[in-house]
């Protein structure tokens, strides 16, 4: 007992004894000073309106006034999240070409190009685009601080594979070696010739309509495009205000439209209620999407508008 | 511990098992192909209710005469409540020959036509009348209502009013008001030797008929709102007012008592077992309530000033009532046992004759201010006071059942002027003279005949 003790206080000690010499005199760390990794949030809502192609953009609308945050359909966002994890799911992109890493620099800048590259293709859309205002103005930034940029379109970021079908644009920029501000141009011209070539592709199957949509439009809805479709529906309503908790009767029905307008099949009422007074009402409201048909929309996105959910709520013209 | 361990591996089975039933579940969970657009409707058009009424179909030639005869009443009270605009029979493409048969709706939804009634009549053989309609939606090309009827031939009027109600319910979400009376007090002979007679009607003016015959000045109608009874009050011998009952469909008349001192005839409550009046004494009016059965009398209000107009609540909780107590007239508020007396009405003038309306949520009343006469609402609790309409000598609002319609009278100028019924939407709108073959006042509506 008493040697075992013995031992172990002498271990201790040696132990002590050593750690007091040694400890202050170790070397600090060295930590290696990192590059800052700049990283673009690039939605996939961006790339999924990436347009088949207009051979001759519009040129002018470069600088966009900058977007208003506008209100999209909720389940848009819902559904680019969901869209978001699934790409980011896939596999690595492809290493960079050959005659790119003449620079290093460029590399880890490289996934911002694109977004500005693109940046002018959408502008001549009229649809509002939220998430762009964000990189927008980052990549004027740098387009300007890092000279050698016209190759840099050649990495792709790392979500890029979603598309996999479609050829790299990195294809382009083998003839520029150095940075000409004339031949910008040039180069932003040749970008939608590019893109033009994936579009003839098969879509993805399982991407929703608008991603590489081969007639290359956004098909989502504009601000003034749902207020035209509000504009034409009120006239038509006529609800029962008179009756007692007439302020309590708001209705949603589900609409399906065939593509001149016209609806495909009656509407259904989606809200649930019972007496009297809400049967007035949801007639109401299904005669007032029966009356004002066929409905003016764009054709061109009728995707978007396929389906559509009317609230109808009198708490408003009833003084709240 | 082995016990223990045995749990968790049993747990563990149980666990992996809920876990691929999850996984099975999520991913075979449906998920929408792609965003739906929503929109909000806040905003709409009010505007009146496009229907079509065709006559109703008669096998022969009385009847088609009959048919022809409840389509135009029908189309008359849904006109009058402002909330349909019926189309011209002239602009009617197709021609209804069978009632069960489904009506052409793209000729119907040309002339714009939303709701198409069609219906049958048929006098049978057994004497009785037969009728029957159906209620269509022109825009969903399907049927919303149908109903089948069997009366007495010269019931052929109400036949048509039930029909309206069922129509005006189904599309408005209220229940209808054709199907009842006024009871109202017929003006005879010059202005300053009135004949007051009590006189019924139907609400569209139809089917008057005079009770009492002139000999005694009568005032105030007022209805039971359970049985087909009225109450008015009489100026008898002696100028000792006095309040009858009387039963229309018997034509049985009962005097209820002498009231001494009676300012104002009484109203029955909603369960018709009390009525409610104001007893004058001295300089001043109290309320009292009376039980029918046991012709008890409690009393209600105990000030000294004049508490008169008393109107139950469509529950029988509350009384509103008038009192000068304040200074001027202005409408107040109690319970129905006298506790708990508030003024509820605050604006300029002088304020009276209040009545609750049978939906409960507003209370009816005549206003003096400043020389005009006004007809206004304003709810229980004194908020949200609305004039309805402004006119000369307006007086004596009465609420249609469903609460939405009221009745007054308004009198005109000038030696030959007299009063006239008049009706208003709760809204402010339709205004309209009611159609009577003499000067008429002093209206009540009553409940639904049926």
């Amino acid at each position: 007992m008493r040697v075992s003790l013995a031992i172990s206080f002498f271990a201790h000690l040696s132990v002590i004894a050593w750690a007091s010499f040694s400890f202050p005199t170790a070397r600090p760390y060295e930590i290696e000073p990192m590059k800052a990794l700049p990283v673009d949030i690039v939605t996939v809502a961006e790339l999924t309106r990436l347009k088949a192609g207009v051979k001759e953009p519009a040129q002018e609308k470069e600088q966009a006034p900058s977007k208003p945050e506008t209100e999209k359909p909720d389940t848009s966002s819902g559904e680019e999240t969901d869209k978001l994890k699934r790409v980011a799911a896939l596999p690595p992109p492809p290493p960079p070409q050959p005659e790119e890493p003449k620079v290093a620099t460029p590399t880890p800048v490289a996934p911002r190009p694109q977004p500005r590259v693109e940046e002018p293709k959408k502008e001549p859309e009229p649809e509002p685009a939220p998430k762009t205002a964000e990189p927008k103005p980052e990549p004027e930034k740098t387009a300007e601080s890092v000279p050698d940029k016209e190759e840099s379109l050649a990495p792709l970021p790392p979500v890029r594979p979603a598309h996999a079908p479609r050829p790299a644009p990195p294809a382009t920029p083998k003839k520029e070696r150095t940075f000409d501000a004339d031949k910008i141009a040039a180069l932003l011209n040749k970008v939608p010739a590019e893109a033009e070539a994936p579009a003839g592709g098969e879509p993805i199957a399982d991407e929703p309509p608008g991603a590489g949509d081969p007639r290359g439009l956004d098909s989502r809805m504009s601000i003034s495009e749902l207020d035209a479709l509000r504009a034409q529906i009120s006239p038509c309503w006529s609800p029962p205000i008179g009756v007692q908790g007439a302020a309590d009767l708001a209705v949603q029905i589900q609409l399906a439209l065939n593509v001149d307008g016209t609806l495909l099949r009656p509407p259904d009422i989606l809200s649930r209620g019972s007496g009297l007074a809400f049967l007035a009402a949801a007639d109401a409201a299904r005669r007032a999407v029966l009356r004002c048909q066929p409905y003016e929309l764009p054709a061109g996105k009728y995707d978007a508008w396929r389906d559509i959910k009317v609230n109808f709520d009198p708490r408003e013209m009833l003084g709240g | 511990m082995a016990r223990g361990k045995a749990g968790f591996a049993t747990l563990t089975r149980i666990g992996r098992a809920f876990l691929v039933i999850a996984a099975i579940a999520v991913l075979a969970w449906p998920r929408p192909a792609h965003a739906v657009i929503e929109i909000d409707i806040t905003q709409g058009n009010i505007q009146p209710l496009p229907v079509a009424i065709p006559d109703f179909i008669g096998g022969n030639p009385d009847d088609a005469q009959l048919g022809a005869d409840i389509a135009n009443v029908i189309q008359g009270n849904l006109v009058r409540s402002g909330l349909f605009a019926p189309i011209d029979k002239a602009a009617f493409i197709e021609k209804i020959r069978d009632v069960n048969a489904t009506p052409r709706f793209g000729d119907w939804r040309i002339i714009n036509a939303q709701a198409l009634v069609t219906g049958h009549v048929a006098l049978l053989k057994d004497g009785r009348l037969r009728a029957e309609f159906r209620l269509w939606d022109v825009l969903a090309g399907q049927q919303m209502a149908g109903q089948q009827f069997f009366t007495t031939p010269d019931n052929w009027r109400r036949v048509a009013h039930v029909v309206s109600d069922a129509i005006y319910q189904r599309l408005t979400g209220e229940s209808g008001y054709f199907d009842t009376r006024i009871v109202f007090i017929d003006e005879t002979g010059p202005k300053d030797a009135r004949i007051k007679s009590l006189a019924i009607m139907d609400q569209d003016g139809a089917n008057m008929r005079v009770l009492t015959d002139g000999g005694e000045l009568v005032l105030t109608p007022r209805f039971s709102p359970t049985s087909q009874e009225i109450t008015y009050m009489s100026f008898g011998r002696g100028d000792q007012p006095r309040v009858h009952l009387f039963n229309i469909e018997t034509g049985q008349r009962e005097i209820v008592g002498d009231f001494p001192g009676m300012t104002f005839a009484p109203r029955f409550s909603p369960d018709g077992q009390r009525v409610i009046m104001s007893l004058q004494s001295g300089g001043n009016a109290n309320i009292y309530a009376m039980d029918l059965r046991s012709r008890a009398t409690t009393r209600l209000t105990d000030t000294p000033a004049i508490d008169t107009a008393p109107s139950y609540s469509p529950d029988g909780r509350q009384v509103t009532f008038e009192s000068d107590r304040g200074g001027t007239q202005q409408i107040y508020v109690m319970n129905a046992d006298g506790t708990n007396q508030q003024r509820i009405s605050f604006g300029e003038g002088i304020y009276s004759t209040p009545v609750w309306s049978p939906r409960g949520d507003l209370i009816a009343f005549t206003k003096r201010h400043a020389g005009r006469f006004l007809i206004g609402v304003l709810r229980p609790d004194g908020s949200g006071e609305r004039i309805l309409t402004e006119g000369y000598h307006n007086e004596g609002p009465t609420w249609a059942p469903n609460g939405r319609v009221i009745m007054f009278f308004r009198d005109t100028p000038g030696e030959n002027g007299g009063p006239k019924l008049w009706s208003v939407d709760l809204t402010g709108y339709n205004e309209r003279q009611i159609d009577t073959p003499h000067f008429a006042s002093d209206p009540a509506w009553s409940p639904l005949i049926n």
